[in-house]
């Protein structure tokens, strides 16, 4: 789970062991993920890490130095990128052009036809909220509702592979809910997202698997749950009655409302406290190993990485 | 499916001649052309008012006895008046126009005196006072010598230029108007490919700083982005030129057919010469080919509008050049510096085309010079395909000399 699983051929998007190098510095060594049907794979890792150079290879913008990518099974050409929908995180559009213009021509570039992408550029801006815009230039418009017109065209073409880099920046709260509801459609359409953000609670929230790189390489892959059990800390939570008393093993306890917070010394097994609190007779209404958020992972991670 | 260039190139295209700046320019040649004709339009009235035939009557006394006839030319009459009081008493009642009085010593002196009434300006009779020598011509001469020769020493010479060629035979065509065609050409090419090549490397920074790139080159190739744009952008200058070159020959048609302005008759031959026309589209086509790759290389390195506008002169200033030694081109056009100028890339177009606007450029330069410039042209390409290939997503800061020219040599960074 931790070391880069092999790439498998028959993901929507499967990037198999690429290497890049800029100058004398290796941005991305020997990078391995997979992007399957139907989920939403996190890509995550501190700034410089070589998330945007693996994004930027695996779109075909960037030739990798070794290593290779293949999109819906086949491997990467100028024609997988009609497959392909990407909203990139530093964004912005042509600012005097209409809305329309815009869209028809990323549309016809994705290869549709200038009055196709039109007709499914109306359908998206309207599930957006745009349609009263529609005819306005991009320059008048706010950073957010540009950057939903910046979906439209991300997304018009209807691709299997859905790459979004930061997709909620800039975002007020109710066009978050909106754009969250638009991935999980998405995903379960079956399509297949990547959704690069450094914002962990969305990857909580939003993500089936998570790929961690660092220094150009990938330091974690897994689902989210796997991920955070790996990961789990050294603290139980406890509800119960009467007030837990001299156990062996805890180091400190500290009191949350009614939830006991049990910070276990080295050694010492959730079970072992389990067994002290029913001995002692106590009411156990709780009793749950605390799994580490994302984020608490994320620092612990690359923390770690650091101090070495 | 489309061919994406062919997108890309429509896209620049539509873009570029919805442009504020590209229509105000377009329009601005035609407009200065008809400000010119109404300018010239409101001189020619004035002047054919200034000129209503009227009567002019000049006296003259004559000391020199020389002088006893009234004379007359069209509406000038010279007529004697008995003594100088007399005249001056009939100028200031203007019973007379002028007043001239010839000394008893005139031919040994050549002096006239002229009286006129005090008044501001230059002083002088305009018309009648250039008869005057006719009038003293004739009447010294007439009865001295035959009719023929007296003709001969009032109008000595009708100068008619015949031009040889380097052979010693005369040149059936002599220098023809029309050709001030390419000269006018040269200038409107330079003016489009500077344009046009602008507007490449103008719309690619302004790619760069809005981010718009990277969404581009997720959906096709820098090579089919930097040729469409170069494609789409020819197909621009190439309009606007034909518009500019369309517009005046329309507008000369115009008024010769309406009659409104007595415009020289040669003007007619505006139009070029049609075999010289396609090389003349030729130099336009690989000019702003040449000119357009080297700005959008620009365009590709540098960061900001603004970074590139201030590298532009660098490019823009050699492709001036010709224009400085205008006169020593026209003047001698198969010499060294013409032919140097023809050669160098950056001034062959519009050297060229100055040349063959005055019949000036053998097929030899022809040759080596549209050979320099296509070759010059694709090595301008490469570089600015290796540079979109390196530099679109290089965003706030510019490479160093020496990575671009690793990148020239080895491709992509």
């Amino acid at each position: 789970m931790t070391a880069a699983q092999p790439a498998t051929r028959t993901a929507a998007l499967a990037v198999d062991g690429i290497w890049k190098r800029f100058g004398d510095n290796d941005a991305v060594r020997d990078v391995s993920f997979a992007a399957e049907h139907g989920q939403v794979l996190g890509v995550v890792g501190p700034n410089g890490a070589g998330k945007t150079t693996s994004i930027r290879i695996a779109l075909g913008i960037l030739a990798p130095d070794r290593g290779g990518v293949h999109v819906l099974g086949k491997p990467l050409a100028q024609h997988s990128q009609e497959h392909i929908g990407y909203l990139p995180e530093e964004r912005g559009l042509y600012r005097g052009r209409t809305i329309p213009d815009t869209l028809a021509f990323l549309g016809e570039l994705k290869g549709l036809d200038r009055s196709e992408a039109l007709r499914r550029a109306d359908s998206w801006l309207e599930r957006f909220g745009m349609a009263p815009h529609r005819s306005k230039k991009v320059g008048e418009l706010s950073h957010g509702m540009a950057q939903l017109v910046q979906f439209t065209a991300t997304l018009m073409h209807d691709p299997a592979l859905v790459v979004l880099d930061e997709p909620f920046s800039s975002l007020d709260p109710v066009n978050v809910r909106l754009i969250k509801d638009v991935i999980l459609d998405l995903r379960n359409e079956g399509r297949a997202l990547v959704l690069c953000t450094h914002q962990m609670h969305q990857v909580e929230e939003l993500c089936d698997r998570v790929v961690m790189i660092d220094e150009g390489t990938v330091v974690l892959d897994g689902s989210v749950d796997e991920i955070k059990r790996s990961y789990r800390g050294d603290t139980v939570a406890v509800v119960c009655d009467p007030a837990p008393n001299g156990l062996d093993g805890v180091a400190d306890i500290r009191k949350e409302n009614q939830t006991y917070m049990m910070r276990m010394l080295p050694g010492t097994t959730p079970r072992s406290i389990l067994q002290q609190l029913l001995g002692q007779g106590c009411e156990v209404e709780r009793f749950e190993v605390v799994l580490p958020s994302m984020e608490d992972v994320f620092v612990k991670v690359v923390g770690s990485r650091r101090e070495e | 499916m489309k061919n994406k260039l062919t997108i890309v190139a429509r896209n620049e295209f539509w873009a570029t001649v919805k442009r504020r700046s590209f229509i105000i320019t377009t329009a601005l040649f035609p407009a200065i052309g008809l400000l010119a004709l109404a300018g010239f339009a409101i001189f020619q009235a004035i002047d054919t008012a200034d000129d209503e035939p009227e009567a002019t009557t000049v006296g003259y006394v004559d000391n020199s006895s020389l002088f006893t006839d009234v004379w007359q030319r069209s509406l000038i009459t010279y007529e004697p008046v008995p003594d100088r009081e007399a005249g001056v008493q009939a100028l200031l009642a203007e019973d007379l126009d002028g007043l001239f009085v010839i000394p008893a010593d005139y031919l040994a002196t050549g002096i006239v005196e002229r009286i006129q009434e005090r008044q501001a300006g230059i002083p002088g009779f305009g018309g009648a006072d250039l008869m005057l020598e006719q009038f003293l011509r004739e009447n010294l001469v007439a009865g001295q010598v035959p009719p023929d020769l007296q003709e001969r020493l009032l109008s000595p010479a009708v100068v008619n230029t015949v031009e040889v060629d380097p052979e010693g035979q005369p040149v059936d065509e002599p220098f023809d108007v029309g050709r001030i065609f390419f000269v006018l050409l040269s200038f409107l090419v330079l003016m489009s490919v500077f344009m046009s090549a602008g507007f490449f490397q103008e719309g690619l920074s302004e790619e760069k700083e809005t981010r718009v790139m990277e969404i581009l080159l997720s959906s096709t190739t820098p090579k089919d982005l930097m040729l469409g744009k170069l494609f789409g952008l020819a197909v621009v200058g190439l309009a606007q030129v034909a518009f500019w070159m369309v517009f005046a020959t329309a507008l000369i048609a115009g008024v010769q057919a309406s009659g409104i302005l007595d415009l020289p008759p040669e003007l007619e031959l505006v139009m070029p010469p049609l075999a010289l026309l396609p090389v003349g589209l030729l130099y336009f086509v690989l000019g702003y080919l040449f000119f357009g790759a080297l700005q959008g290389s620009l365009g590709a390195v540098t960061s900001s509008h603004r970074e590139a506008q201030q590298m532009t002169v660098a490019i823009i200033m050699p492709g001036i050049v010709p224009f400085w030694f205008l006169a020593p081109v026209l003047g001698d056009p198969e010499g060294t510096l013409s032919r140097v100028l023809t050669f160098i890339p950056f001034t062959a177009p519009v050297t060229a085309l100055l040349r063959m606007g005055i019949d000036g450029i053998g097929a030899l330069d022809l040759a080596i010079s549209l050979g320099i410039l296509t070759v010059s042209t694709l090595l301008a390409v490469l570089l600015a395909l290796r540079f979109f290939q390196a530099y679109l997503l290089m965003y706030g800061q510019r490479p160093g000399l020496r990575h671009m020219v690793r990148t020239v040599v080895k491709g992509q960074a």
